[in-house]
């Protein structure tokens, strides 16, 4: 008899025409880890809203058909994208405690139970610690521990890793499939990276509209995908199933023993060197011209016991898009707040066009430098997407004009124009945010973060709406953890640590074997095939091999 | 600003409600008297008690604020106060106020009146270096649960809106506007965006957090508690000089010993030798604790004791 049985469920947010969940009919078996997928606004977040209960009795609304729980309440454990929103304590052993007192648990039990859960998920050493001082992964295993600790039978995860880097969101989704496998917990995960957690799941949910299109396992849910012609198909089964391999794989592992059955013997014995030696790295190529030029740059924070950045210099061409890639608090941000003025380099300096930026005004700086920051809510304000675009014009004296028009149109947010930009989904706002900052027509464009919690539709769009920017000669710095989104979008890139570049150059030269920040797709031509990085170098590479070798 | 921080020192390791009775007690002295060298006395014993909880950095990024207000309350003061028979200067006559003379007893008055409030608010800020929030959410939550839960987000919130402030002021930046435009109205139209985004920002955070709470059963029916806060030997200590501090300073005012005159003329400091005795042994009660504090610092067995 299954967990969850949802039947014909429609749900109506309140002042909404428009079903958020259309006739959506589901069984959820004991034990099972589901993967939720779909586009942005498509339904998810309500459906897992819908399976805990919070739909309706948080949001109101008018809701039809029925989700029936086999089980007793306060069994649901519910884990949010950010954990800023909800961690209540200050202290991370309170925090733990607050669920359990919140259902009355006694006071021993408490302790036992907070031990347990501390030693299982391996954050014992922040018992003592703060919430204010821990980082994003931290506090997002800190809100898992503190509802695990409530023994909860479903444990429901609304994109838990979106604000999180690529370690961290690791760690904890290997957590999540731990907890499935070792302690029988039902899963049910929202998630847009579907790389990392695609071969977790023992199904795979795909909506669209609010529907339900597709219940399956995964493999079938990949060939799904490919036949519908849907972006939610992690590039590794992508691939395999472009290049018509029998079987589907869904790990490296697995990918590298297709690689074997597709490729010739001959092509494994004897090839190294492919589609990395087509480019030449950035060092080797002929000198270029200089849109950007970093010197010696160095920045340390008041107080700051070492320089957040240390003695970085580089230079970047018109139309050139850079990578800035590396861990956590490695200098990557500060490098960009230096960049646009921000941040004045205590040592080096910022040129723009041969000439030395650090005596403008960072508003000053704003009409050739455009920075889109983490977080697209600090920059919604207006009352609708036009205004607020509008709003960059408007603070450089001049009027809204055909421009702004434009960007929304290349940026496919004509038809949310009238919009408030609050009532968008996470997407879009991160659409209207580059808008805001794309009105003014800078040449160089610093992207902090930019594909975060995006789903892989609005990714692709972004990432071939920057190819367009570069191929118009504006320069583009991205900084990210989004590793597939480099590979196939950048040209060059470079890798931070400790505040200094530690490596640069054509992302092929860098990214090729790398050891972390390399993408699936180069880890399964790994050994076979060097240089592969982009999707299309894996076809082409197989193509070539084929023909050459076969 | 949320600046507490977990050292294990003597006023960390009292009772919230100890902490809470003590801070209440000199705010009450602060208020109900007005003799200078008791308000100076008892913001001499909150400052050696703000150094011994490490406080002092964080006290120090006040100070500034604090010390225009005094500066304002001492300037504004003889502004409206006609008394006083000490003229120090006059301003040349003005068409509304008239002749407008400061005294010494007016600036005097003014400088005690700045001081009172300084007591007031280190005693708070010694009660935030001391209480670490999440014991005072578990006390109150008995009493008070909705409030008490207020005030823990509250707590949560001040530094995340500090942070956003300066977050959004960045991004503002780059979108071309200019802060440092002359003009109050140039600030208002830099500073209305701003603060436009933290508000909305702010609710939608607020629906957010309150529906994690829900979620994890916030409200949901009978509640449990962690821990249960102990009274000790030193909380009962610092209990009795607090009480000992109150009943001083109440009888200090039924004597009429607690005040000073300062207008038409400043009077005497101390009328009799049983005042100076009951001001003493007040300051003695409220320096108690501070006085506990530095044996537990340097004195072992004082602090095994305690």
């Amino acid at each position: 008899m299954a967990l969850f049985e949802v039947e014909a469920l429609t749900y109506y947010y309140g002042g909404s025409e428009r079903p958020a969940l259309c006739g959506v009919n589901l069984e959820i078996d004991e034990g099972e880890f589901v993967l939720l997928v779909g586009g942005s606004g498509c339904g998810k977040s309500t459906l897992l809203r819908a399976l805990s209960g919070l739909v309706p009795d948080f949001y109101g609304g008018v809701i039809g058909g029925r989700v029936r729980y086999r089980g007793k309440a306060g069994e649901i454990g519910f884990i949010f994208q950010d954990p800023e929103n909800q961690l209540v304590m200050t202290g991370v052993e309170r925090e733990i405690a607050f669920g359990l007192e919140n259902t009355g648990v006694p006071g021993r039990e408490m302790k036992r139970r907070i031990a347990e859960v501390m030693d299982y998920l391996n954050i014992s050493a922040l018992k003592s610690a703060h919430t204010f001082d821990l980082s994003g992964g931290q506090k997002q295993m800190v809100v898992l521990a503190s509802v695990l600790a409530m023994q909860p039978r479903v444990l429901l995860l609304d994109e838990p890793t979106s604000q999180l880097d690529p370690v961290a969101a690791e760690e904890l989704l290997t957590n999540v499939r731990r907890m499935n496998e070792d302690l029988g917990l039902t899963v049910v995960l929202v998630e847009q990276r579907l790389e990392r957690c695609f071969h977790l799941a023992d199904r795979v949910l795909v909506m669209q509209g609010g529907c339900l299109l597709k219940n399956s396992c995964p493999a079938d849910a990949v060939l799904y995908g490919l036949d519908a012609e849907s972006p939610f198909v992690p590039p590794l089964p992508r691939f395999f199933a472009r290049a018509g391999s029998a079987g589907i794989p869904l790990t490296v592992a697995e990918g590298r023993k297709q690689i074997r059955a597709l490729l010739p013997a001959a092509a494994i014995r004897g090839r190294s060197g492919g589609a990395g030696e087509r480019e030449k790295t950035g060092k080797d190529a002929a000198p270029r011209e200089k849109l950007l030029e970093i010197k010696n740059l160095s920045y340390t924070y008041p107080e700051a016991p070492k320089p957040a950045v240390r003695d970085v210099s580089f230079s970047v061409a018109p139309g050139e898009v850079a990578a800035v890639i590396g861990e956590n608090g490695g200098g990557k941000s500060t490098l960009l707040k230096n960049i646009c003025g921000l941040l004045r380099p205590q040592r080096g300096r910022v040129n723009l066009s041969g000439r030395d930026t650090g005596k403008q005004k960072v508003h000053e700086l704003a009409k050739q430098v455009g920075y889109l920051a983490q977080n697209p809510n600090d920059y919604l304000f207006n009352d609708t997407v036009r205004r607020e675009v509008a709003f960059g014009l408007k603070s450089a004296g001049g009027p809204a004009d055909d421009s702004v028009d434009e960007i929304l149109a290349g940026l496919r947010l004509t038809g949310v124009r009238d919009v408030n930009p609050r009532d968008l989904s996470g997407g879009e706002r991160q659409r209207v945010a580059l808008a805001s900052v794309l009105v003014r027509k800078p040449r160089v464009l610093l992207l902090d973060e930019p594909t975060r919690g995006l789903d892989a539709q609005l990714k692709a769009e972004m990432g071939e709406y920057l190819m367009n920017l570069a191929a118009d000669g504006v320069s583009i710095i991205i900084v990210t953890h989004d590793i597939e989104f480099v590979a196939e979008y950048a040209r060059r890139v470079m890798i931070m640590f400790d505040g200094e570049i530690v490596a640069d150059g054509d992302k092929r030269a860098v990214m090729n074997n790398s050891l972390y920040y390399a993408p699936q797709l180069n880890k399964v031509f790994r050994g076979y095939y060097e240089g592969v990085v982009t999707f299309q170098d894996a076809l082409d590479t197989l193509k070539w091999c084929r023909y050459e070798v076969g | 600003m949320f600046s507490y921080r977990d050292k294990n020192l003597f006023l960390q390791s009292l009772h919230p409600f100890t902490v809470m009775v003590y801070s209440g007690v000199l705010v009450f002295l602060a208020l109900a008297c007005s003799h200078p060298v008791l308000l100076l006395a008892l913001y001499l014993v909150l400052l050696v008690n703000v150094k011994l909880v490490d406080g002092f950095a964080a006290y120090k990024n006040f100070a500034p604020f604090f010390v225009i207000v005094v500066v304002m309350i001492i300037l504004i003061n003889p502004l409206f106060s006609r008394l006083g028979g000490t003229i120090l200067f006059s301003l040349p006559e003005l068409p509304v106020t008239g002749r407008i003379s400061f005294t010494l007893e007016a600036v005097l008055y003014g400088l005690n009146m700045g001081l009172r409030l300084l007591v007031v608010v280190t005693a708070f800020f010694l009660y935030n270096q001391a209480v670490n929030p999440d014991r005072a959410f578990a006390l109150f939550a008995r009493l008070a649960p909705g409030t008490a839960m207020l005030a823990a987000l509250t707590t949560r919130l001040i530094p995340h809106l500090a942070n956003q402030f300066k977050s959004v002021k960045e991004v503002q930046q780059t979108r071309g506007v200019a802060f440092d435009r002359p003009g109050l109205i140039s600030k208002i139209n830099s500073y209305y965006p701003l603060l436009k985004v933290i508000m909305l920002t702010a609710l939608e955070n607020a629906l957010n957090i309150a529906e994690a709470i829900q979620s994890r059963a916030y409200g949901s029916g009978h509640r449990s508690y962690y821990s249960r806060e102990r009274v000790q030997v030193r909380d009962v200590l610092v209990l009795s000089a607090s009480l000992g501090a109150l009943a001083a300073g109440v009888a200090l005012s039924a004597l009429g010993w607690a005040g000073y005159r300062f207008y038409p003329q400043l009077g005497v400091l101390f009328a009799t030798p049983g005042q100076v005795l009951m001001l003493s042994g007040l300051v003695a009660a409220a320096a108690l604790p501070a006085l506990l504090n530095w044996g537990w610092k340097y004195w072992p067995y004082l602090k095994w004791r305690l």
